[in-house]
């Protein structure tokens, strides 16, 4: 039912903005940003650009891609050909045939290797062995200090030199041993005030890390023999072959703090354990996650026990549902799944290239079925020419 | 028992009387019944007529039949209703998602909010350069060329 009454342009009767936005360049921020947060990673960015108010809205805004993993695919180190370009191509999933171009990096980043990644920035290694983080998107590089050092704090070793892929020791009685190589690097950067921190494992010897305004490299005591590390919240979570230990290192001060070492009571899974992947879960449980490829079947299956609580208890406990998490193995963290537009509930989100089909892929297992199905798949016969390739979590950056 | 009316008056001073449950579909509408603000007609300062009709049609759509009796007319199933909303949005030209944009926003009605903001996300500048963006929301450029570039190249792989 509708009646038309006689219009009052004066009147100022009723509840509301009175300063009404006559364009999409006027929309308040919030509204705008309901907006942006739909939008996929590579169309948020150009959004950016349209006017001014939707640049300084956007600052503000993530959006919803931060939830896609993408692949990245380093250029192909290639000294034959001088105009080889040194530009990285990302794959977005959801954008599935386009492939994006980076502007040219430079030639030492063509020639260094990734090791680790966090959101959007990765851990490069280059050819004289030192590291550097860079941002993927923003190019923004921080140097680390050099490998080659005389380590503080490690008391049995004088000396590191890395002339090689393999690094030397020097001990104190000036003996050299060879053969230690850098692995199991994990890092940590924050977005707004570039706090960083950076280790890696000279292979079975000891944990060293580096952070914002350290100029060489501390050794963590007691870590002999990591094998899956996992940095989230300022705790270093570390799982060691010695003796099959978890250890938890509190990171929030000047010198990190044991929160947490047990040998874990597992003793008919021993050796799986060391093949176990660490897992923080949203609320701080520590899960072991192992990875088990069935032959029989071709298929994947996990096993997954949690053996610390967010107090620091030890726990025995194998977990067959993940309730409404989902797990990103390769991160080495749970986060909150929401069905509608993200990542599915009580499944375990992990990286393959072994299939040898020549694709690299994301994998999702559902803990509920027991199944594996593919999430995103790039076959790398299909374009740009690429010798390494690496998925990641991109993340928005407040530029 | 006799269904109770609600009268909506828009800023151009149309009214609407609607069934309680399709007003009530608006958040915003229940408080200014409380507050008393308006004891038989809700003004509303900003909602033009052709907005309102708008909102009123899709409230009317997606309203729940609250007595169950599963006959009622306005109880569609999730795909029909999914397909109205499509076709409901797709019908509309900018300037009238622009202000129902506003609308569902200022009314607070959840689901229109939503529906509104994926339409313009999903056909308004997904996968459209910044020109067209520009064009299709006649948005005018406010940088300068110096801006503009600076603006870009902050992210310069993704206009490849």
């Amino acid at each position: 039912m509708e009646m038309e009454e006689k219009p009052n342009p004066n009147s100022h009767e009723g509840l509301g903005r009175i300063d009404t936005p006559k364009s999409w360049s006027d929309l308040p921020p919030d509204l705008l940003n309901s907006v942006f947060e739909r939008l996929s990673f590579a169309n948020f960015q150009r959004a950016k650009s349209v006017c001014t108010s939707w640049h300084s809205a956007s600052r503000q805004c993530v959006p919803k891609s931060i939830q896609i993993h993408w692949l990245v695919l380093f250029p192909e180190d290639d000294d034959s050909s001088s105009n080889n370009n040194h530009s990285c191509t990302f794959f977005d999933p959801e954008d599935k045939d386009k492939l994006y171009r980076t502007q040219d990096l430079d030639l030492e980043f063509a020639k260094s290797v990734c090791i680790a990644t966090y959101r959007s920035w990765l851990l490069m290694q280059d050819p004289l062995y030192d590291l550097y983080i860079v941002n993927l998107f923003t190019h923004e590089r921080i140097n680390l200090p050099p490998t080659e050092s005389e380590p503080r704090t490690i008391t049995e070793m004088k000396r590191i030199r890395a002339l090689d892929a393999q690094f030397r020791v020097t001990s104190h009685n000036g003996k050299e041993h060879r053969g230690f190589s850098m692995r199991r690097s994990v890092f940590w950067v924050d977005e707004k005030t570039k706090d960083y921190v950076v280790f890696w494992g000279l292979r079975s010897l000891c944990v060293v890390y580096s952070k914002k305004g350290d100029t060489s490299w501390n050794r963590i005591p007691g870590t002999l023999r990591p094998c899956n590390m996992v940095y989230k919240d300022s705790k270093l979570y570390m799982i060691t072959s010695f003796y099959g230990s978890v250890i938890i290192f509190d990171f929030s001060g000047e010198i990190p703090q044991i929160m947490f070492n047990r040998r874990l009571a597992l003793t008919t899974e021993r050796y799986s354990i060391f093949r176990s992947s660490l897992v923080v879960t949203v609320t701080g449980d520590v899960l072991a996650v192992e990875k088990i490829w069935i032959r029989s079947s071709g298929t994947w299956s996990f096993r997954v026990v949690k053996v610390c609580s967010p107090g620091f208890e030890e726990e025995h406990e194998v977990i067959h549902s993940l309730g409404d998490e989902s797990m990103l193995l390769d991160q080495g963290i749970t986060v909150l799944a929401d069905d509608n537009d993200g990542f599915i509930r009580n499944s375990i989100y992990f990286s393959d290239s072994s299939s040898g089909e020549n694709t690299e892929k994301i994998l999702l297992f559902n803990l509920e079925t027991g199944k594996t199905e593919p999430v995103h798949t790039f076959h790398c016969s299909s374009s740009a020419q690429f010798s390494r390739a690496r998925w990641f979590l991109p993340s928005f950056t407040r530029t | 028992m006799s269904k109770k009316n609600i009268v909506l008056k828009s800023s151009n001073g149309i009214i609407f009387e609607v069934e309680e449950a399709v007003a009530l579909q608006s958040e915003t509408i229940p408080y200014m019944i409380e507050d008393d603000c308006a004891n038989d007609t809700i003004p509303l300062a900003n909602v033009t007529g052709d907005i309102l009709a708008l909102v009123i049609e899709y409230c009317k759509k997606h309203v729940v039949v609250a007595d169950g009796d599963g006959g009622g007319s306005s109880s569609s199933s999730q795909e029909d209703l999914k397909n109205w909303d499509a076709q409901f949005m797709n019908d509309l030209d900018q300037s009238k998602i622009f202000n129902l944009l506003l609308a569902a926003d200022f009314l607070n009605i959840k689901t229109l909010f939503d529906l509104t903001c994926q339409f313009v996300a999903d056909t308004m500048i997904k996968g459209k350069s910044v020109e067209e963006v520009r064009r299709t929301l006649n948005i005018e450029k406010d940088y300068t060329s110096e801006e503009e570039a600076k603006a870009r190249q902050e992210n310069e792989w993704a206009f490849k």
